[in-house]
């Protein structure tokens, strides 16, 4: 087979079918054609090597058929920085999801001294899952096969408020390190990690057992980490929601400040126990649960105040949220 | 100490030369076109009024505007070869007297800036 018919047939072998016949037709009549010139050029025919010069000037073969077919990218320009912000926020997310588990065996003390490891492990594995899933639903959205529908309509009074304290990205800074604490907590208080002191306080002999009333408030106090968990996340990715992070805020208060009054009624929320010879300090133990008694009551006390606090401020942002700085002016001229 | 990886004075300017060159290509195209001609010879036919245009680029360019209804084809034979001949469709008339006026438009306009 002539260097030609091969340089062809391997073009077209990537053509689509319904075009492969007439595309390489075409092609075969321009290649004819610039080997003539060249031939006239030199007044005399063309070697093998000079065949094969023309026919490498005009392309590899995947870089000629792709030429030919419709251009698309797998992320269009439009849709790229979207992409972008998406994959950014994944990798956000998938850092602070793989360090809390390995942060909690740092200060438990099960850290097996390949922390770093295990995060890269495990940060390098879901980072890439996280990437090749925006990357799939990227494609259907640029394909078409997933409507975004009127999802991306926007107007410049739901971005966020700079004026507000702290700017845009210290307050996700912020949201992101509350909702990071908030799942450690959750982690914690439903028995999926250790409690961090518990290790520390069984050396001395001296146990801190919750009192009954904790078992009562197991759900509440679950309900309410829950709801903290949908404000931070508000706050994380949709800041311009005011008045639906203040609701959530709400409710978390009320909830906060109906958990600091049962609290309150209980009276002892720790009970300490000696076993060994520590058993044998009965002064020291009393001494112990009384600190601790009086500690629990005051945090309860300042806890019932911030609840309180918080409901003020977030009341006031409920009321005036819907509130842009021109629907203002606009009230005043 | 390691490589300088930004673009030059002159890879800028090649690159803005290219993205100032794509859109007159297909009006030169288009033009070159109210005159049935084959793809090696139109492009030699461009080549002689001052405007290079690589074959790669060229054909594709020829099939996508035939596709948006404003070129025309038809296979004969010349010289003892099948060629195609690709020539304006009504349509591309049209569209290349409109953007003729653009061009003279922006033409005129630019004249007036640099």
């Amino acid at each position: 087979m002539d260097l030609l018919d091969r340089y062809l047939a391997a073009v077209a072998a990537l053509l689509p079918k319904a075009q492969r016949q007439d595309i390489i037709a075409e092609l075969r009549d321009l290649l004819l054609s610039q080997m003539e010139e060249k031939e006239a050029e030199l007044g005399r025919p063309l070697d093998r090597a000079e065949r094969e010069d023309v026919l490498r000037a005009f392309g590899h073969p995947i870089a000629v058929a792709g030429r030919f077919g419709t251009p698309r990218s797998v992320i269009g320009p439009e849709l790229y920085p979207f992409y972008m912000f998406a994959v950014k926020g994944l990798l956000i997310l998938t850092a602070v999801v793989t360090a809390i588990p390995i942060v909690i065996a740092v200060i438990t003390g099960h850290e097996d001294g390949a922390a770093l490891a295990h995060f890269l492990s495990g940060f390098l594995t879901t980072a890439m899952m996280m990437i090749g899933a925006a990357t799939v639903v990227g494609a259907a959205i640029e394909r078409g096969w997933i409507q975004l529908g009127r999802t991306l309509d926007w107007k410049v009074a739901d971005l966020p408020r700079l004026d507000r304290r702290g700017g845009k990205v210290g307050s996700r800074f912020e949201a992101s390190f509350e909702l990071a604490a908030t799942l450690l907590f959750i982690l914690w208080w439903t028995g999926a990690v250790e409690a961090p002191w518990s290790a520390s306080v069984a050396r001395n002999g001296l146990f801190l057992g919750a009192t009954p009333i904790w078992s009562t408030l197991y759900l509440p106090i679950l309900a309410l980490a829950l709801v903290q968990v949908a404000s931070s996340l508000v706050r994380m990715i949709r800041p311009d929601w005011v008045r639906a992070r203040a609701g959530l805020e709400i409710v978390g208060g009320l909830g906060g400040l109906a958990l600091a009054a049962t609290l309150w009624s209980a009276g002892r929320l720790v009970e300490v126990a000696a076993q060994g010879a520590a058993g044998t300090r009965s002064a020291d133990v009393a001494a112990l649960q009384l600190v601790l008694d009086q500690t629990f009551q005051i945090a309860t006390a300042v806890a019932a105040a911030i609840c309180v606090i918080k409901l003020i401020v977030d009341g006031w942002r409920l009321l005036r949220g819907g509130r842009t700085p021109e629907a203002a002016a606009s009230r005043t001229a | 100490m390691p490589p300088n990886t930004e673009p030059t004075g002159a890879d800028i300017f090649e690159t803005l030369r290219q993205e100032l060159r794509r859109g007159t290509l297909i009006l030169a195209v288009l033009a070159h076109l109210r005159v049935e001609r084959y793809g090696y010879s139109l492009r030699q036919a461009l080549a002689e009024v001052g405007l290079e245009i690589d074959e790669g680029a060229l054909y594709p360019m020829l099939r996508r505007l035939e596709g948006q209804g404003l070129l025309t084809s038809e296979w004969r034979e010349e010289d003892k070869r099948k060629k195609r001949f690709y020539r304006l469709s009504p349509d591309g008339v049209a569209v290349l007297a409109r953007l003729s006026a653009e061009w003279r438009a922006m033409n005129d306009t630019l004249q007036n800036l640099i």
